[in-house]
């Protein structure tokens, strides 16, 4: 009866454990042969386990203790196939976990491959790209260079040009101060000169109505009444008082001149009095004359003012232009003398003159050569000089 | 027998080197072969053309003496289709001899420059009064009944503006001396040279000229019993060197060259490509990019516009052909210079044919032409020069660079 329990049970349990497959999927795998054992070989198997581990340990059983010790160690190997079955599953999921785990690891290599290709080939472009930009970029530096060999060079000529221009200002400023000072000084003079005449022609005014006052009374003919009502100015003396000519006095002579002599043509004797009406006469056109000619001098004097002034004006804005492009001249002069002269050639080898070493192969025949044409470009030079006569 | 090459310099094409105002003595140099003294004696920049630097106890680059200006020597080759400069500060350019100034006031905005230069002027041809100033060797119109002419003028004026130019591109110091050498055409006239001196002492301290011939050999040092020969785009130019100043009677001069084979190659692809559309200018690209004479060869094939479409033409053979024409008369050319020289020397002279200019670049022509003077004069050798495009600018800096100072001096 146990026996028949502890068989069925080892029965169901290995059939519950066991892993089924066809004969077909079995050689498909490769396998030619398969140990078969069977349940009662298997109980048989574990009942001698059993009894030969008793016997052992010197542990004779009788029927009943040897039924409950099958049936103690059927549950004990019940429980050791449980605990197998746990380790199995274990084993399944830990070889599920390692299968994924290779899966993964497959991808990330497969990813990692074909980051390794993204890569190296971005590195390739990058690596293309920048040899294009390198040589864009040496272009531009050539390009670069090319400007500011060119700004240099207008730079300098732009300097040579500021420096000449302000040497151009300077004379001009020099010049046009000189000027403005000898026009000053020439104004200044004829200021004086004015204020000299005028106070001459305030002296003869004064003296010359001191006479109309002393004529008026001693004669009241029409003449001198003729010569009253005309105004006399102050400044209609100015010709008066100018010793160099003398104006009023030779007019008043020539007049009577001119009727003494038409007197002595017609042999007429002239009276006193007639005489006196004469020079009154004569004082009234000189004094007509000299009005209408200080008018005249001082419409004209009053325009050369004004003229003259108006020029001063002119230099004096001129000269403050010139003055302010002084100025910026100097800064911007400044400006370039403060920036770096940059000469981007490349030195010469040689910081000195060289010429034929006299050590070189063939020294004597080569300094003949160099001789002939050093004379020859001599010949020319001074063919050139002369006009190049020959041309040929 | 293969033809050499020779080397000018080994110094690398574009050997610039870096500015430095450092007044530290004593830089190494990059400059090779003859160059003397140890690295502490040697200059700060590397020689063009094979300029030697000064050895100890002489006068250059001494620290002790070194001064804040120093002299820089310039060479210069003026070339009809290129002028190249080579300078004592490492320097070396080259531009296409055309010079442009802008048509008028609209144009000079757009462009905004006074003068255009080289491919730049090229490109911008169609705004631009459109110079090139030289002409078989020289400068157009500078002789003859229109040398009074505005035409005349007007390339006289390019001419120097050219020569300023390439100057320029020598990017010297403001503060240095400069000392200059033009090779001229050896049939140079006096106004030719007059204008060349004129335009470069505009820029330069003391200015010389010297026969472009000389100056090839001069700076490869092979001045006795050679003859070179100068391939140019105006005109070719043999010079034989006996030890002295070549004479009228030791030059030659032919009008054919990199010009002539251009209008020759024109004519054989009209044929050849009945219906293309092309002009002298993409000729000439065809030209410098296939250039070749011996006979084998990868087949040319070349796109050229038929009606609108692009349509590709095999031309090997006619660029092979035009590009030989210039065979025969170099050759006989060097027949007449060899045959009027010392009996005693001229298999010497068959034996030292050194070839030059930018003509020489054409593949094979070297060997070509010295299979021609096999057959013709029994004998020969060609020798290629290295740097074809900057021979003749490294021999004049080192002609420059050996006048003596004093003779710089009187020709200030």
């Amino acid at each position: 009866m146990m026996r028949n329990s502890l068989a069925s049970t080892l029965l169901r349990l290995v059939r519950e454990r066991a892993q089924g497959a066809s004969l077909k999927t079995l050689r498909k795998e490769g396998v030619e042969k398969v140990t078969v054992l069977d349940a009662a070989k298997l109980q048989e198997l574990v009942e001698q386990a059993v009894q030969q581990t008793l016997l052992k340990r010197g542990i004779e059983l009788g029927d009943g203790e040897r039924d409950a010790f099958l049936a103690e160690a059927a549950e004990k190997v019940k429980d050791l196939m449980h605990e197998r079955d746990s380790y199995k599953e274990r084993t399944q999921s830990l070889t599920e976990e390692k299968h994924n785990l290779a899966e993964r690891l497959a991808q990330e290599e497969q990813t990692q491959e074909s980051l390794k290709h993204e890569i190296e080939h971005r590195d390739q472009t990058l690596q293309a790209e920048r040899q294009s930009h390198t040589e864009s970029l040496q272009k531009e530096r050539q390009v670069f260079e090319a400007k500011i060999s060119e700004v240099t060079e207008a730079l300098d000529h732009e300097r040579i040009k500021l420096a000449s221009q302000i040497d151009v200002l300077k004379r001009d400023l020099e010049s046009t101060r000189d000027e403005l000072v000898s026009q000053r000084a020439s104004q200044a003079d004829r200021q004086e000169r004015e204020i000299e005449l005028e106070q001459q022609v305030e002296l003869l005014a004064k003296s010359n109505a001191e006479n109309a006052a002393a004529t008026a009374q001693s004669a009241s003919s029409p003449l001198a009444e003729a010569t009253d009502s005309t105004p006399v100015a102050d400044e209609e003396a100015d010709y008066l008082s100018d010793p160099a000519t003398d104006l009023p006095q030779r007019l008043r002579e020539a007049i009577l001149e001119l009727i003494q002599a038409r007197a002595d043509r017609q042999d007429t004797q002239l009276s006193e009095e007639f005489l006196g009406d004469m020079n009154s006469l004569a004082d009234g056109i000189v004094n007509i004359s000299v009005g209408i000619l200080n008018d005249l001098r001082r419409h004209a004097l009053s325009q050369a003012r004004s003229a003259q002034k108006k020029r001063i004006e002119n230099l004096e804005r001129r000269l403050d232009k010139l003055k302010g492009n002084l100025v910026t001249a100097e800064g911007l002069l400044e400006a370039a003398q403060s920036q770096p002269l940059d000469d981007s050639g490349v030195p010469s080898m040689y910081r000195s003159a060289q010429g034929l070493k006299g050590d070189e192969q063939g020294y004597e025949s080569k300094k003949k050569l160099l001789e002939e044409v050093f004379n020859q470009n001599v010949l020319l030079r001074g063919l050139i000089q002369e006009g190049g006569a020959s041309d040929t | 027998m293969t033809p050499e090459t020779m080397s000018e310099s080994s110094i690398p094409e574009e050997n610039r080197t870096p500015r430095n105002n450092s007044p530290e003595p004593a830089p190494k140099t990059q400059a090779s072969g003859s160059s003397g003294g140890s690295p502490e004696q040697q200059p700060r920049f590397a020689t063009t053309g094979g300029v030697t630097p000064s050895k100890p106890g002489q006068k250059a680059d001494d620290p002790s003496t070194e001064s804040e200006s120093g002299v820089l020597y310039l060479g210069i080759d003026l070339g009809t289709s290129r002028t190249a400069i080579a300078g004592s500060n490492g320097g070396r350019s080259s531009v296409p001899s055309v010079v442009g100034y802008p048509k008028d006031v609209v144009a000079k905005k757009l462009l905004g420059r006074d003068i255009l230069f080289g491919d730049d002027a090229f490109k911008k041809r169609l705004s631009l009064d459109f110079y090139r100033p030289l002409e078989h060797g020289v400068i157009k119109y500078s002789d003859g009944d229109d040398k009074a002419s505005e035409k005349a003028e007007n390339n006289r004026r390019a001419a120097a503006d050219l020569v300023q130019e390439a100057i320029r591109m020598a990017n010297p110091r403001s503060d240095e001396l400069i000392y200059a050498v033009i090779g001229c055409p050896a049939q140079a006239s006096l106004t030719n040279q007059k204008a060349l001196i004129d335009a470069a002492k505009a820029v330069v301290d003391s200015v010389m000229i010297c026969s472009e011939p000389f100056a090839v050999a001069y700076g490869l040092n092979r001045l006795d019993d050679v003859l070179v020969i100068d391939i140019g785009a105006g005109t070719t130019d043999l010079c034989r060197m006996k030890g002295t100043l070549p004479d009228a009677e030791d030059q030659l001069t032919l009008n054919l060259g990199g010009d002539s084979i251009d209008n020759l190659l024109t004519e054989l692809i009209k044929k050849k490509c009945p219906g293309s559309q092309f002009t002298i200018n993409m000729v000439k690209e065809i030209k410098e990019r296939h250039s070749f004479v011996n006979q084998s060869q990868d087949p040319i094939k070349v796109e050229l516009p038929v009606e609108g479409k692009p349509t590709l033409f095999e031309i090997t053979d006619e660029v092979r052909e035009a590009c030989r024409s210039i065979i025969p008369p170099i050759v006989d050319a060097i027949r007449k210079l060899i045959s009027t020289f010392d009996p005693e020397f001229q298999t010497v002279l068959k034996n030292n044919v050194l070839l030059g200019g930018g003509g020489s670049q054409i593949k094979g022509l070297a060997t070509a032409l010295q299979n021609e003077m096999i057959e013709k004069l029994g004998e020969g050798t060609v020798v290629a020069v290295e740097e074809p495009v900057y021979a003749g600018a490294n021999g004049a800096l080192q002609v420059a660079h050996d006048m003596p100072p004093s003779y710089w001096e009187k020709m200030k």
